[in-house]
């Protein structure tokens, strides 16, 4: 199998291999279930290296990469490329369960904390305080804050993609621990206090930028502050409370005070 | 535009942002503020869209869809409520009562959103198992065919619940909507202070506070000066 796979797959370019492991690492999630999570994606994301092997070895190629695998997308491509290396070089057999456990776990991890507790939420609420601002003001159109949102979010969902694929392939595992670095650690801080920065700003708006109610928006804005902080802390669905919060906007409009 | 066109047009949209959401590409065209802003372009309401998306932005701020955590569906949640809001508007009825409808139906669907993403992805199991049996079978071209299947149900399934609730919605609002009415909701003056809340505990410490507080003052100066 190792003579045979690597002659095969090395008819292929260097770049055709990033080019389709980038573009399926997009679909990673399309089948995610409760049992074996991204299987199917991470499956579908290496099924062009199965297309030269004969049955015996699609049966043991399935083996390695149709079982449990979950991490965050967006840093799925280091794996995928690492695995790729492994089984190109043929060494799939011995290594790609090995790296997918090892990497799955700690990549997870990051990157729920930099793109879904940072980046994602931070790129919402300057989104957020765009849309608000150019509503207020009306200096800027309705589509500046949809195009802050999408350019700020995939700036870095790209390129973290296309390096993971890229760094993957050259380097194997090595690439995880390349990202992972000091700096890794203070974008995550930095995508967070962006978003605070960003949710205070947006506060200000809300608060001195509007029609107001004085002493009843203040203490509606309070009662909120405190709501949400405690919702957010004690996991409670934010739907709820802020099913609550419309209903109670509701009753505030109907009562004469329309600010915000 | 007719009602009927309007509502097919924001189905496929709500399909769209709905398979955006977490089965393909995640380019965040689901983020509310960017799918409320294009419904409600949709229906020639698109600052009233803005709204209905930058509210529900703001509510859903703190929201972590992390591993198996179920989520609302917040992307064809957008749609729906700037959707409903906007055709409300257009239609005449005040404002202010549109919104408040467009964001309690919307705030409603993200609900049901989340159980219906629940049930689709238990179901993706079957197909897993299909999957996987076409591959031992030497069909490869099974894996694609998963892949296609479940964002075709992801996408037919939103579409579909999100033309139904947009078109209660306008049935229901016909009816008990009052003809006058305030021309604005005062929706920032609960979804923003939430959204605070949220940020402030999901970026813990003092750093996360100080930030808070620096966009605050910010804020403040930067109207201060207009």
């Amino acid at each position: 199998m190792h003579d045979g796979t690597e002659r095969k797959h090395s008819s292929m370019r260097p770049g055709g291999w990033k080019w389709r492991l980038f573009l399926r690492s997009f679909l990673l999630q399309a089948v995610w279930n409760p049992r074996g999570m991204q299987d199917v994606g991470f499956f579908f994301a290496m099924a062009p290296l199965a297309r030269t092997m004969d049955d015996e070895e699609r049966r043991e190629f399935l083996k390695r990469h149709m079982g449990f695998f979950n991490t965050n997308p967006v840093l799925a491509p280091y794996i995928i490329g690492a695995v790729a290396r492994a089984e190109m070089e043929g060494r799939g057999a011995e290594e790609a369960e090995e790296i997918k456990k090892a990497l799955g776990g700690v990549l997870g991890m990051a990157g729920d904390a930099l793109m879904w507790g940072g980046l994602r939420p931070a790129a919402g609420l300057i989104a957020a305080a765009v849309a608000l601002y150019g509503l207020q003001t009306g200096i800027w159109g309705v589509w500046t804050a949809p195009v802050v949102m999408l350019v700020v979010y995939n700036v870095p969902h790209i390129f973290l993609k296309a390096r993971g694929v890229a760094r993957g392939l050259s380097v194997g595992p090595e690439a995880a621990s390349e990202l992972l670095g000091r700096g890794f650690r203070r974008a995550v801080l930095a995508t967070r206090w962006a978003g605070a920065f960003a949710a205070g700003f947006v506060l200000a708006l809300a608060a001195f930028g509007t029609e107001s109610g004085g002493l009843a928006s203040a203490v509606v804005m309070g009662a909120f502050l405190v709501l949400g902080a405690v919702a957010a802390r004690l996991r409670i669905p934010s739907t709820l409370v802020a099913a609550a919060g419309a209903v109670g906007g509701i009753i505030l409009m109907v009562s004469g005070f329309h600010g915000g | 535009m007719n009602d009927g066109i309007a509502i097919l047009i924001l189905a496929l949209m709500a399909g769209a942002v709905a398979v955006d959401t977490t089965a393909a590409l995640q380019l965040m065209f689901s983020q509310p503020v960017v799918a409320g802003m294009l419904a409600g372009l949709v229906v020639g309401e698109a600052a009233t869209g803005l709204m209905v998306g930058l509210t529900l932005q703001l509510v859903w701020a703190g929201v972590l869809p992390v591993g198996g955590a179920g989520f609302p569906d917040a992307g064809v949640a957008a749609v729906v409520g700037a959707g409903s809001a906007g055709l409300l508007a257009s239609q005449g009825h005040p404002t202010g009562w549109a919104v408040a409808t467009g964001l309690l139906v919307a705030l409603a669907t993200g609900w049901v959103g989340r159980i219906v993403v629940t049930g689709l992805r238990r179901r993706n199991i079957q197909l897993a198992d299909r999957a996987r049996d076409a591959v031992l079978a030497g069909d490869l071209r099974g894996v694609q065919r998963a892949v296609i299947r479940a964002i075709g149900i992801r996408f037919s399934t939103s579409a579909l619940l999100a033309a139904a609730v947009i078109g209660l919605a306008l049935v229901i609002a016909a009816r008990l909507l009052p003809e006058t009415g305030p021309e604005t909701y005062p929706a920032l003056v609960w979804a923003a202070p939430l959204s605070v809340g949220a940020a402030v505990a999901v970026s813990r410490g003092w750093g996360g506070r100080v930030s808070v507080a620096a966009g605050l003052v910010a804020g403040a100066v930067l109207l201060a000066l207009m």
